[in-house]
């Protein structure tokens, strides 16, 4: 989670300087969100520091590179409605191209997956022994790290930088609640949900599309969340009962 | 040119862990026969698991050679590894692993799989059959981490299993099992010998369950071999 996070944050950096640099910011964006993410791995493989420390550290590097360009940018650019979409997002942000390269990040996705599925599943469930057993898990580390920063970038002036937070975590939280086998295409489904539902609530009611997002990702958490708490008490008291009638 | 009567030959081999100043293993050789079962014993510390992570091709040697299966290590270990199956010393996952066992088995045929390949109906018999061998068959649907330490490791010994490897390598594999459950085990270790073919290259600092089955027992104390007895 915290790879993502850092990779999400090198994105936005990279926005903002090409932001200051007027220069679109989609390319600048993808490299340094992949050149944080490689970072990590290599801080981490080479120098032996913890990944989550390297991650901070990093994100730190990278929230200081955003303040940076947004302090040398000018203020007319950065009262522009190219800075508004890079942080709050818009629904204007979709166009038949936009649509084309999300369909397209979407098919590599399930492509990728399903023709790695079994070590995918391998890798997740322990990366030491995947390796030990022969799969390159490098390879694979990189492949999602590119995969995780073409998707945020191409998300970014849609949902807004700050925004995506929502679609990227309260997803997983809510998969990981469920106790699902299959939890991977439950929190994409979940998330696609919110996501879709989110823009569609902001063209109906004329709301900013990121907030609208992020305000549905979360909406659907809490919902999730309370009725898996209920679902949780009903069971234990199902048993209880049970076990009463048996010593009974 | 490859020596085809040995698993695994060490040779002079002296190893560190990256940014360590003292080294891990010093001046460590010893030759594992093919289809022997070879018992490396010592002390916490000796430098047991760094002789795995060795053969595994994870630690570089600072100096010394390394073969496995006959070819070099780790110039070739990933191609090795496809014909090892390892069971880690630290296999335990949390309560909130939600892959099933049956699913946590089929990873280890993952390496042999071709792109958008799933698994087929022989594999599924392959996986019921090892773990019916480690007599966790009952145990194919339930989620892993809800498992004993007992059980877990009982799965991913069939994960071992499963992948019919030509080198078997356990790390502490009694550490979390009863003395009955031992016994069982090293009885199961002999009988892999036969059926696989493999050789088996067991760390363990108990060397009471496999004494009678060891065909080689290495000592190791302090990163050095302290004793080598052939049975």
């Amino acid at each position: 989670m915290t790879i993502t996070f850092t990779v999400l944050h090198g994105v936005l950096a990279g926005a903002a300087i090409s932001l200051m640099l007027l220069i679109p910011p989609e390319p600048l964006a993808f490299m340094l969100g992949v050149l944080l993410a490689v970072m990590i791995e290599y801080l981490h493989e080479y120098m032996g520091i913890d990944r989550d420390a390297a991650s901070m550290a990093l994100f730190s590097f990278a929230s200081a590179l955003a303040m940076m360009a947004v302090f040398m940018t000018p203020s007319k650019t950065l009262t522009s409605e190219s800075a508004s979409l890079i942080l709050w997002g818009s629904i204007l942000a979709i166009n038949s191209g936009k649509l084309v390269l999300l369909t397209c990040i979407l098919v590599s996705v399930i492509i990728y997956v399903l023709a790695f599925k079994l070590e995918i599943k391998a890798i997740l469930f322990d990366p030491e022994l995947a390796e030990a057993e022969g799969i390159n898990v490098k390879i694979h580390a990189l492949i999602l790290i590119i995969l995780i920063a073409i998707t945020i970038t191409a998300s970014l002036k849609l949902i807004g930088g700050f925004m995506l937070f929502a679609l990227l975590y309260n997803p997983i939280i809510l998969a990981e609640r469920i106790r699902t086998t299959q939890q991977a295409l439950v929190s994409g489904i979940i998330g696609a949900v919110a996501g879709s539902m989110g823009v569609i609530i902001s063209y109906l009611l004329d709301t900013p599309t990121g907030a609208t997002v992020a305000l549905t990702a979360s909406t659907i958490l809490i919902i999730g969340l309370t009725v898996t708490t209920i679902g949780d008490k009903l069971m234990e008291n199902k048993i209880l009962e049970q076990l009463h009638k048996h010593w009974e | 040119m490859q020596n085809r009567n040995y698993a695994v030959e060490l040779v002079n081999v002296t190893t560190r862990y990256p940014r360590s100043r003292d080294p891990a293993l010093i001046d460590v050789s010893f030759k594992a026969p093919k289809e022997s079962i070879v018992l490396i014993t010592g002390p916490n510390g000796a430098g047991k698991t760094t002789l795995l992570q060795v053969i595994l091709g994870f630690l570089k040697p600072l100096k010394g050679r390394i073969r496995v299966l006959g070819y070099d290590v780790p110039k070739h270990a990933r191609l090795v590894r496809k014909s090892i199956g390892y069971l880690k010393q630290d296999f335990m996952k949390p309560k909130t692993e939600t892959f099933r066992v049956r699913e946590v088995v089929a990873m280890g045929l993952a390496p042999y799989k071709g792109l958008f390949q799933s698994i087929s109906e022989e594999d599924e018999k392959a996986i019921l059959d090892a773990l019916r061998m480690v007599g966790a068959e009952d145990l194919l649907e339930k989620p892993f981490g809800i498992l004993s330490g007992g059980q877990q490791q009982r799965v991913m010994l069939a994960r071992v299993i499963v992948r019919k490897p030509k080198l078997i390598l356990l790390d502490e594999p009694f550490s979390s099992i009863d003395k009955e459950g031992r016994a069982e085990l090293a009885r199961l270790i002999h009988s892999l010998r036969k059926k696989l073919g493999a050789t088996a290259v067991i760390v363990s600092h108990d060397a009471k369950p496999l004494e009678r089955y060891a065909d080689l027992v290495v000592e190791l104390r302090n990163g050095r071999i302290a004793r080598v007895e052939m049975h």
